[in-house]
């Protein structure tokens, strides 16, 4: 048989992704209480959050120690200026773009001049110090406590509350990142990422201004974790550092390590690890990052390619059973 | 080289130099490359010739001397702007994207024949996608030209090594150069596989593509190269046709040493 056609398997994944996000409407229906159908929109924002990672560090091989400042960045721009100076949350969005846009620039700039692993040591720093700032502006951040009194988000007069509403604005949302995701990916500029992980010097040679690219990448990743916290500012009408911390980095790129790095599906079973963990691990509390560890370890030991790798592996093993 | 010579040359160095701790890799080489030719550098190990080839397409930059391609000067431009100019080269150890597939490896070299930017990919707007279709035909056309269209779809990393090379090729002729720098296009092929490599090259330079390659097969400098130069410890030892280069008693040393050394 032919080896498939790669604007055929373009096209299966558009179609993928519009059946699963289909099913996803569904999920309401089936959620038992408003519990489990917070987990969803969380699996949204995770979602969001690995697959802004896995593009940067799956496709275009950038390590970046900071997702989860990004995160809190857009979250705390969002959440401050909505819940202290009354800002209109539609422009908190805006503010956390450019915050996190802006944020990732200056510190990719230099760093990504470097090869090696130079963006690692940088995020790495950056995330540190976001973090204390989150703690140590008290006035505006709410300190350790946290921020509390932020807005909902209301569209038209309609107020998005913490329940079907919210979840139907993240299905919004986190399908166009998807989408737009799945657009870069098969685009030049995809390509060209695609490319310069595997190896710079043939991108230069092949005309691709790696600096330029792997920047451009870094902010965009960036400006999407930003959006996803700004969903989960105004989902919990609250905010608190922990959630923004050094290991809140760490855990999302295990998550798209564990989800399978580098595949379009990896993020979207890794966001499901990393919402049903914590919640099945409810009992280990301080030993979660442990067991974090020890599953990566495992993971990667036995499905190289993580889950999704697994999950493509078993299709493969069935697919071929069926044939004979 | 006088200045009627230097005019008509596509790519021209003068008095080009690189130092690397205080030691002379490329040392005041002055040559041209005729428009439409095929131009061997050959010479000893450590003569310099992947050092020129690195000079020449801007990964490293020249201690001294200038560097001129269609008679513009381009040794302050930085390599990847040297391609969009028409400049494109192979590795001498093979440099092939891994997790793509040979066809999205030669799409990758129509990188400068296309524009579609970040906004335009995320959106995937007409002109993205029609580019996309573009640069896929362009890519199965140079795959075709060096024989490897059967092997589109295949991961680049299934690819035996001679296939690599060929596909390596394949993808610097997609950015549609006036100037191929192949390093060392035999090193590592069977013999069969040497002879194809040759047919290959010669046909993309009868095409109307200026060649210059480094090699150490002597078969495939021999049979293709319209003009070699000699570099021995970065300096030019002897520069003509094939023939006249191999009877040149500087060059017979370089690489046999001298009679009263024994």
């Amino acid at each position: 048989m032919a080896e498939p056609d790669p604007s055929r398997g373009a096209r299966r994944s558009y179609a993928a992704l519009g059946v699963v996000w289909a099913l996803l409407l569904l999920f309401p229906l089936a959620a038992p209480n408003n519990f489990v159908l917070n987990l969803g929109i969380s699996w949204f924002i995770s979602l969001a959050l690995a697959g802004s990672l896995n593009l940067l560090m799956g496709y275009a091989g950038q390590i970046s120690l900071s997702h989860a400042a990004f995160y809190g960045l857009g979250a705390y721009a969002s959440g401050v200026l909505s819940a202290k100076f009354g800002v209109s949350p539609w422009l908190g969005l805006c503010a956390a773009i450019a915050l996190t846009a802006a944020a990732a620039f200056l510190i990719g700039w230099p760093s990504l001049k470097l090869r090696g692993h130079y963006l690692a040591m940088a995020t790495l720093g950056f995330n540190v110090i976001m973090s204390v700032l989150f703690v140590e502006l008290r006035g505006l951040t709410g300190g350790p406590n946290g921020l509390v009194g932020v807005p909902s988000l209301s569209l038209f007069g309609w107020e998005i509350g913490a329940d079907i509403r919210f979840y139907l604005f993240a299905w919004v949302v986190v399908g166009l990142m998807m989408l737009l995701i799945l657009n870069l990916l098969h685009s030049r500029m995809g390509r060209a990422l695609r490319a310069l992980s595997t190896s710079e010097l043939a991108a230069k040679a092949n005309g691709i201004d790696v600096h330029a690219v792997k920047l451009g990448v870094f902010v965009l990743s960036a400006v999407m974790a930003g959006i996803a916290g700004f969903l989960y500012v105004h989902l919990n009408n609250f905010a608190s550092p922990e959630n923004f911390d050094f290991v809140a980095s760490v855990m999302l790129l295990v998550v798209v390590a564990l989800g399978g790095t580098g595949t379009y599906w990896g993020p979207f079973l890794g966001a499901l690890l990393h919402v049903v963990l914590p919640e099945a691990l409810r009992a280990f509390s301080d030993f979660e990052i442990l067991v974090y560890g020890i599953s990566l370890v495992l993971v990667l030991l036995f499905f190289p390619g993580g889950l999704s790798g697994a999950v493509a592996r078993l299709g493969r093993l069935v697919g071929r059973g069926g044939g004979r | 080289m006088n200045a009627a010579a230097a005019g008509e040359a596509l790519l021209e160095a003068r008095g080009l130099t690189r130092m690397f701790a205080g030691l002379a890799a490329v040392q005041e080489l002055s040559f041209g490359v005729a428009p439409g030719a095929i131009k061997a550098v050959i010479g000893p190990n450590g003569a310099g010739k992947t050092t020129l080839l690195n000079l020449l397409s801007g990964f490293i930059e020249p201690s001294a001397g200038e560097i001129r391609f269609g008679g513009a000067r381009i040794d302050a431009i930085p390599a990847h702007a040297r391609v969009g100019r028409g400049m494109a080269r192979t590795f001498q150890n093979l440099q092939v994207f891994g997790r793509m597939t040979a066809l999205e490896n030669v799409m990758v070299g129509r990188h400068v024949r296309s524009r579609a930017g970040f906004f335009a990919g995320l959106l995937s707007t007409p002109a993205s996608r029609r580019e996309t279709e573009a640069a896929r035909a362009a890519a199965l056309a140079a795959l075709a030209r060096v024989g490897l269209e059967r092997r589109a779809h295949t991961e680049a990393t299934d690819l035996s090594f001679g296939e690599l090379k060929l596909l390596e090729l394949a993808r610097a002729l997609a950015s549609e150069p006036r100037l191929l720098l192949l390093d060392e296009p035999a090193a590592g092929l069977a013999l069969a596989e040497t002879d194809r490599m040759a047919g290959v090259i010669r046909e993309i330079n009868e095409r109307g593509v200026t060649v210059v390659l480094v090699e150490h097969n002597m078969r495939l400098v021999m049979s293709i190269s319209h003009d070699i130069l000699v570099l021995n410890f970065g300096r030019r030892i002897a520069e003509g046709s094939p023939e006249a280069v191999q009877a040149e008693p500087a060059v017979i040393e370089a690489y046999l040493g001298r009679d009263d050394d024994a």
